[in-house]
């Protein structure tokens, strides 16, 4: 768990990282930066939730692995937090963080009540595998962003400068 | 006022660590407080376990909404961001005060607000201080140079880092949930439950009283169609100075007149500022007060207030709906690193924590799990 923690320390700073970089290169290739982000971190993810941890060498394999996961699962998150603010007005970027925070606690509360519900039904195993669907699911919406990103941002920016084109033009 | 980029961003940076810290001040010491206030152990868990922080969120979601408004409506956000501070930081101190256990679930509710408010108005403001893509300067209208001078580096790198500067901020959060964790481990059995709200409140409230004096970055000042109008406005009378120093026998290259002639028609019809076509000096003072203060950019780019109209404008956009849509699905397995995880591990494959390392392992923890449950989606 310590190696997890620790991978989610380095994943932050990898994220802002790759983000910037990538931004740079294409503006499209974040989005596609986070969803494989999120979908490679299901694979260490279910050695974590699958392994019986029977000899030494498991727990190094899952330390390793708990590594991976928490950076992995982590990098998303300077991104997130860039892609919104460029895809929304400088006027309405508050809003903008407020909805995604609400998003944040919602599943901060919903998110172990519907993880427990899962687990009296299937049990601890099976409902930590089925609840990795989510992350997958999340990786796909995140790569769907490649499609809207450009044009959502260029919008933006062609309103700011209409915005401004009307402002000074004289009357 | 404060106007040194990288002070504005420690200065925010720290806040955010000692507001996050008070969120997890009271989950080590639980058993401590429950008796204080004589609570079986049933109570204890669902009264201060269930119910204060099921109250924490209750408020603070709402609060991270109302504030989340009030970011794009109010001019100066960084006293909205004192404003929230303060509010989150005095129900902090006056928990030191509790006498008995609605006291606390009052003052606990309240310091949500502060948490709840403070994200979003970083960001908004945040967003405003540094560009979407690091602009290259050298590259850029050479024109503005000298003013720039020895600030062009220190302008550089900040904008170069741009991403990794949220980064730090979301770093800062966990940061502070693993202080004050740890803070409220080892400080309540020696000293009491209640000594780290005092500890964690009073430089909050120091420092909520320097945010006032931070400087509000211009909304909209660092978007491209921004800063290409803003270049055009300074392109513009730089060009006057060459056209005024080759009068004076001074050569920067070939300038064709005729088009000189119509820029200058041009500034005369556009340029609202007289001082330009006075002399240079004037005018490098103008273009300074444009570059480094962007006082002219409030006429540049108009600021609509926040409506219900703007705010399903930005619903409706396509890569907002999917950043929200992703979140949804994404926090069932952070229930798992946050909630089930430790337990999992020890309970379902045999693995057992130290008790000797069970506090340090708590500060780690907290500070991957907040990262995971509090921050992402």
């Amino acid at each position: 768990l310590l190696t997890f923690g620790a991978g989610n320390a380095l994943g932050v700073i990898v994220g802002g990282s790759i983000g910037h970089y990538l931004y740079k290169r294409d503006n499209r290739l974040p989005p596609i930066a986070m969803g494989i982000s999120i979908l490679l971190g299901c694979i260490p993810m279910w050695f974590i939730i699958n392994m019986d941890y029977k000899d030494k060498l498991q727990i190094v394999y899952a330390s390793v692995a708990m590594f991976f996961a928490g950076l992995l699962s982590i990098v998303p998150i300077p991104i997130e937090r860039a892609i919104l603010s460029n895809v929304s007005l400088p006027e309405a970027r508050g809003r903008a963080n407020s909805f995604l925070s609400l998003i944040d606690d919602i599943g901060k509360a919903l998110g172990p009540f519907l993880l427990s519900t899962m687990i009296s039904s299937l049990g601890r195993q099976k409902a930590f595998n089925c609840s990795l669907i989510g992350w997958i699911i999340g990786g796909i919406v995140s790569c769907l962003q490649y499609f809207t990103v450009r044009k959502d941002e260029d919008a933006i920016q062609k309103i700011i400068a209409e915005k401004i084109e009307q402002r000074n033009t004289p009357s | 006022m404060i106007r040194k980029r990288w002070l504005i961003i420690t200065i925010y940076v720290t806040t955010l660590i000692l507001l996050y810290a008070d969120h997890n001040l009271l989950s080590p010491n639980l058993t401590q407080i429950s008796e204080e206030f004589g609570m079986t152990n049933e109570q204890r868990d669902v009264r201060l376990g269930g119910h204060i922080s099921l109250a924490f969120y209750a408020v603070g979601v709402p609060s991270s909404f109302i504030f989340g408004w009030l970011s794009d409506s109010i001019q100066h956000r960084a006293l909205l961001f004192s404003v929230a501070v303060l509010i989150g930081e005095i129900a902090c101190f006056l928990t030191f005060f509790v006498s008995n256990v609605e006291m606390l679930l009052v003052s606990r509710s309240i310091t949500g607000i502060g948490i709840g408010a403070s994200l979003p108005i970083i960001y908004s403001i945040l967003g405003d201080l540094f560009q979407a893509e690091g602009r290259n300067i050298a590259a850029g209208k050479i024109c503005i140079t000298f003013l720039i001078q020895v600030k062009e580096l220190k302008y550089l790198i900040c904008q170069q880092f741009s991403s990794t500067i949220i980064a730090i901020i979301s770093s800062a959060t966990g940061l502070g949930l693993g202080i004050g964790q740890g803070m409220a481990g080892f400080l309540g059995p020696n000293f009491g439950w209640r000594l780290p709200f005092l500890l964690v409140s009073i430089p909050t409230f120091f420092l909520a009283g320097i945010c006032c004096f931070l400087e509000d970055p211009l909304r909209g000042g660092k978007e491209r169609s921004v800063i290409a109008a803003q270049e055009q406005l300074v392109d513009e009378p730089n060009r006057m100075i060459h056209n005024e120093d080759e009068e004076k026998g001074v050569s920067y290259g070939q300038v064709d007149d005729d088009e000189i002639q119509d820029q200058s028609e041009t500034d005369e019809d556009t340029c609202t500022s007289p001082i330009i076509h006075n002399d240079i000096v004037d005018c490098k003072t103008h273009l300074s007060i444009i570059v480094e203060e962007g006082h002219t950019m409030n006429e540049l780019y108009p600021v609509e207030s926040a409506s219900i109209k703007s705010t399903c404008n930005l619903l409706l956009t396509p890569t907002v709906i999917l950043l929200l849509i992703q979140g949804a699905p994404s926090v069932l397995p952070f229930g798992i690193t946050s909630t089930f995880l430790n337990d999992y591990l020890a309970q379902d494959k045999g693995l057992q924590v130290e008790v000797r390392k069970k506090e340090t392992f708590l500060i780690l923890y907290s500070i991957e799990a907040e990262l995971c449950n509090n921050e992402i989606f």
